[in-house]
């Protein structure tokens, strides 16, 4: 999907609902969400050759799968805070989006906690 | 890339927003509360089936 369809759908999409949002602010809104999904899921099949490059580089360089799907997983969890979050900013209603995105922080962290053991258990071993 | 989604919820929006005007001034106005309510109910079905199609492609890229 070459970048100027994206651009030129997201200009047509601000003017549409910007002409929504006059009327009623709750189908604007949901506007602004469908349009985001759109240009997202429109980018997002590069995003799947990038990651399997990714893979095969880090095949070769014999780094643990395991920490790449950790990686991929912290990657996805952190794109759909972000829409979520950047659309409830839109909204006006920022306390949502601090709680969807204390939400992503603490899902990631919980993620994390297997490798964080791995590398202090690692760092004991050392010292 | 589905510009038309995009198209046919303005359209209920400003359907929605014109059939409000024309009964709220008949002066009916519960029925125009009405509309305006399955207006967005409508709506956010077809958001969330969007939404829906979001997630799966994401949980299946990235193992989530």
């Amino acid at each position: 999907m070459d970048i100027f369809k994206i651009l030129a759908f997201t200009l047509v999409a601000l003017v549409v609902i910007l002409i929504v949002e006059k009327t009623n602010k709750e189908i604007g809104i949901l506007l602004v969400l469908v349009a985001s999904i759109c240009v997202f899921l429109s980018v997002f099949m590069s995003v799947k050759e990038i990651i399997i490059v990714l893979k095969k580089l880090a095949d070769g360089a014999g780094i643990n799968h395991a920490y790449l799907e950790l990686l991929l997983k912290v990657t996805g969890i952190a794109y759909l805070v972000e829409i979520v979050k950047n659309v409830c900013m839109d909204a006006g209603n920022s306390t949502l989006a601090s709680k969807t995105e204390l939400a992503g922080k603490v899902s990631i962290a919980i993620l994390a906690i297997p490798l964080i053991t791995n590398v202090v258990s690692l760092i004991g071993s050392v010292i | 890339m589905s510009i038309d989604i995009l198209f046919k919820i303005a359209g209920i929006g400003i359907l929605v927003a014109v059939l409000n005007q024309v009964l709220s001034k008949a002066g009916r106005e519960d029925q125009a509360m009405l509309i305006s309510i399955t207006g967005l109910v409508i709506v956010l079905m077809m958001v969330v089936k969007e939404i829906s199609g979001l997630f799966d492609t994401v949980r299946t890229t990235f193992g989530l």
